[in-house]
C-alpha cells in the first residue's frame, strides 16, 4: 500500500515537475494594472511630504511676518513722524496765556495741578478742526503744547467730578487718535519737559491703563520622563504583503508594550502671553517586546534564518551559519523548536525579545495657553522629526539581555505628530516648573518594509522638568 | 581534467543565468515594464501550473497567478539574491494559493471513493497520462485534501508545518494525505481504465 501511496506522489511529482501552460492572455493586462496602480499610490507620500514641508515653511514663514507687522505698527504709533507733522495745516497751535499756578485756587483739589510746576502752565487748545488737536512741546519753559487731545474746547474744570470727565474724555479718543505731531524741544527745555512727563505719569495714574505689549521671551527647559512605547498595526495595502507575512499572526496576542525614557532640552520662543513656539532636542526610545517571535528557515537559501516580528525581519549579527547556533543556546534551556525535526520553516522563540529603537527628536511645537495664571494651563500640538540612532534587538533570558542584532529596512527619520496638554507652575520670577503629558504618533509606517501591516509607533510620556525664562 | 573543465563551465553559465536574473530583477525594481513583461514571460507558464494544482478551476488559478506576480512585482526589492529565485516566485505563489484558501475554507465532503478492480504498473499510467489530466483530476478533489496533498508532496512541508500553516491538527493533516492520496490515486486509474 505505501508503494502505492509513493508512486502516485512520484507520479504526480514527475509529470507536473518543469510543465508548463500558458496563462490566459489577459492576465498580463491584469497585472500590469494593477502595478501601474501601486506606482501612482507610492508617489502619493512624497508629495505629502512636500506639501507639509511647504505648508511648515508658510506657516513659521506667517508667524515671523505678522510679529515684524505687529512690531512696525506699534513703533508707528509710539514715535509718530515729523513728516506727519509738517504736513498738518489744518492744526493751529493754540496757546494761552500763562495763567499762574497760584491762581488756580479753584481746582486746588486737583491733583494734576497739585504737583504741577511752577514754569509750566496748561494751555487750553482752539482748533477749527474739532476733530483734531495738538500737543506741541513747548518752546520755552512757560510753554507745554499737547498734542492730539481732542477736546474742542477745554475749560479749567472746577471740581474733581469735571477733571475725571475729561480724563475719560482723553483717554477715550486718545485710542482713535490718528495723528501724532511733535515739535522739537529746544536744548535748555527738556529737563523741564521730562520733569513734567515724569509728574504727569504720576497725576494721570487713574486713567484706564494701555495694555503693556508682552515682551519676547526665550526660554530654555530641560525635561525628562518614564515613557510607554507601543505599536499599531494598521493593515496596508494586500497586494504587497510579503510571502512571510501572508501567515497573518495575530501579533498582538504575543506583544507588548515597553516602559522605556524620553527627555531633553527645550527652547521656546513666546509670542505672546498665550502663544508660544518651542523645539529643542530630545532623546526617545520607542520599540516592543515579543514574547514569541516567529523564526523562519528560508527553505530556498542555505543557512538563511530570519526572526519575523509585526516590524519585519531582524539581521542578527552572527553569520548565516553561525545565527543558527547561537539561537540553539536558546533552544536548549527553552521550547525554541522541536528537536526531533530539523528547522525548516516555521518556528518560534518562546523566550522575550525585546525592540528598541532610538530617536533624537527635532520637535516643532505650538503651546497655547488657555490659563494664564501662577498656574498654567496650556494645551500643545506639533509635528516632531525623530533621527533613528540605534536599532537593537534582545534576547531576554535568565533576566539577561543580549543584544542579538537589529530590525531590517527602519526609516531613518520618523515624521510623529505631538500632541498634548502642559501645566507650567511659576517657581521663581524666571523658573517654572513644569508638567506635560505627551503623546507622540508616527505620521507614517516607520519602517521601509512592504509589510502586510504598517507598524506605527507611539509613545506616551508624562514630562516633567524646569524651565528658565531668559529675558 | 576534464571533469573539471565541465564543472568550471556549468558554474559559470549558472553565474551568467543569475546575473541575468540580476539584471532582471533591477529593472524590474526600476519599474520598467519592459523587464517586467520579461520576467512574467519567463516564470507565468511554471507559475501557472502551480496555481493549477493549487486551485478548483482555471479561473481560481488564473487569479491566484495574477496576485502573485502582483506581490512578486511588489515584493521584488525584498529577494536577498541568496538562493532560487524560482523558488522564491514559488514560495510566493503557493502563499497566495493558501491565502486564497484560508479566505474560502468552507467544509468539505469528501469525495467518493471508486472501486477498481484492475491494477496497473505505475509505468503504464505514466506512458498513458497527461499533465492536464493530472491536473483535472487534483482539481476534483476536495480544496483541504488538495493543498494538504500539494504542501506535502510538492513543496517538502513535514506535517508539523501544515498544520501550523493551514490550522489544523497534525492528525487531520496526515488523515488528510492518505484521503488525497487514495482518492487521486483511484481518480488516475479510472481515467487510464477509460483511456483503454
Amino acid at each position: 500500500m505505501k508503494k502505492n501511496y509513493l508512486n502516485i506522489d512520484k507520479l504526480i511529482s514527475k509529470i507536473l515537475f518543469q510543465h508548463s501552460i500558458d496563462p490566459p492572455d489577459d492576465a498580463w493586462e491584469n497585472i500590469n494594472n494593477r502595478i501601474s496602480k501601486n506606482k501612482t499610490r507610492k508617489l502619493l507620500p512624497i508629495f505629502l511630504k512636500i506639501a507639509a514641508s511647504i505648508t511648515l515653511i508658510f506657516a513659521i514663514g506667517s508667524i515671523f511676518y505678522l510679529q515684524n507687522n505687529v512690531s512696525e505698527n506699534i513703533a508707528k504709533q509710539e514715535i509718530p513722524s515729523i513728516e506727519q507733522k509738517k504736513s498738518e495745516s489744518t492744526i493751529e497751535k493754540i496757546k494761552n496765556q500763562q495763567k499762574p499756578y497760584s491762581e488756580d485756587e479753584k481746582i486746588n483739589n486737583s491733583k494734576i495741578l497739585k504737583k504741577a510746576p511752577n514754569n509750566s502752565s496748561i494751555i487750553n487748545p482752539k482748533t477749527n478742526d474739532k476733530s483734531n488737536t495738538n500737543i506741541s512741546v513747548p518752546k520755552s519753559k512757560s510753554e507745554i503744547i499737547i498734542a492730539e487731545i481732542p477736546i474742542p474746547k477745554m475749560e479749567i474744570p472746577e471740581t474733581t467730578n469735571q477733571i475725571s470727565e475729561v480724563f475719560k474724555n482723553i483717554s477715550k479718543l486718545d485710542t482713535e487718535r490718528r495723528s501724532t505731531s511733535i515739535e522739537i524741544p529746544e536744548k535748555n527745555d527738556i529737563q523741564n519737559l521730562s520733569s513734567i512727563a515724569d509728574n504727569t505719569q504720576e497725576e494721570i495714574e487713574f486713567l484706564p491703563k494701555k495694555k503693556k505689549t508682552e515682551t519676547k521671551n526665550w526660554s530654555i527647559a530641560g525635561i525628562f520622563s518614564p515613557s510607554y512605547s507601543f505599536r499599531n498595526l494598521i493593515a496596508g495595502n494586500s497586494d504587497s504583503q510579503s510571502p512571510e507575512s501572508i501567515e497573518n499572526y495575530d501579533y498582538d496576542d504575543f506583544e507588548s508594550a515597553i516602559i522605556s525614557y524620553s527627555g531633553g532640552l527645550n527652547v521656546e520662543y513666546q509670542i505672546n502671553s498665550r502663544l508660544s513656539f518651542q523645539s529643542g532636542v530630545h532623546f526617545s526610545r520607542l520599540g516592543h517586546s515579543s514574547e514569541e517571535t516567529i523564526l523562519m528557515k528560508d527553505a530556498y537559501a542555505q543557512n538563511e534564518i530570519s526572526i519575523s516580528s509585526s516590524i519585519g525581519k531582524v539581521n542578527t549579527y552572527s553569520q548565516s551559519g553561525k545565527t543558527f547556533e547561537s539561537l540553539e543556546l536558546t533552544r536548549s534551556n527553552n521550547s525554541l523548536v522541536d528537536n526531533s525535526e530539523t528547522v525548516k520553516s516555521t518556528y518560534f522563540i518562546k523566550n522575550n525579545m525585546i525592540y528598541k529603537f532610538d530617536y533624537l527628536e527635532l520637535p516643532l511645537i505650538v503651546k497655547y495657553k488657555l490659563i494664564d495664571k501662577k498656574l498654567d494651563f496650556q494645551v500643545l500640538a506639533g509635528l516632531n522629526s525623530g533621527i533613528l540612532v540605534n536599532n537593537n534587538v534582545y534576547l531576554e533570558s535568565d533576566n539577561y539581555l543580549q543584544n542579538i542584532g537589529k530590525t531590517d529596512d527602519l526609516k531613518s527619520i520618523n515624521y510623529a505628530g505631538v500632541f498634548g496638554f502642559g501645566i507650567e507652575y511659576s517657581l521663581f520670577k524666571r523658573t517654572t516648573f513644569l508638567f506635560e503629558p505627551t503623546l507622540k504618533y508616527s505620521l507614517l509606517p516607520i519602517s521601509e518594509n512592504e509589510q502586510a501591516l504598517n507598524y506605527y509607533a507611539y509613545s506616551f510620556a508624562v514630562f516633567t522638568g524646569i524651565k528658565y525664562t531668559l529675558k | 581534467m576534464l571533469s573539471a573543465c565541465l564543472l568550471y563551465f556549468c558554474e559559470k553559465i549558472i553565474e551568467d543565468l543569475k546575473q541575468d536574473y540580476t539584471k532582471i530583477i533591477n529593472a524590474c525594481i526600476n519599474n520598467e515594464s519592459k523587464f517586467q513583461r520579461k520576467l512574467y514571460d519567463l516564470f507565468s507558464g511554471k507559475m501557472f501550473v502551480v496555481c493549477l494544482q493549487y486551485s478548483n478551476n482555471y479561473e481560481e488559478a488564473k487569479d491566484i497567478l495574477q496576485d502573485g506576480f502582483v506581490k512578486v512585482f511588489t515584493n521584488l526589492k525584498q529577494f536577498k539574491h541568496q538562493g532560487s529565485f524560482e523558488g522564491w516566485i514559488r514560495r510566493i505563489m503557493v502563499n497566495t494559493a493558501l491565502e486564497k484558501f484560508r479566505q474560502n475554507k468552507i467544509k468539505f465532503i469528501d469525495s467518493e471513493i471508486f472501486e477498481f478492480k484492475d491494477s496497473l504498473s505505475y509505468e503504464d499510467i505514466e506512458s498513458n497520462i497527461s499533465a492536464n489530466d493530472i491536473l483535472k483530476v487534483m482539481q476534483e478533489l476536495s480544496p483541504q485534501y488538495r493543498t494538504v496533498f500539494n504542501l506535502y508532496v510538492n513543496e517538502g512541508y513535514s506535517h508539523k508545518e501544515i498544520s501550523e500553516k493551514l490550522n489544523i491538527s497534525v492528525g487531520t493533516s496526515k488523515s488528510n494525505l492518505s484521503r488525497a492520496r487514495t482518492i487521486l490515486q483511484k481518480r488516475v486509474l479510472s481515467l487510464n481504465l477509460d483511456e483503454k
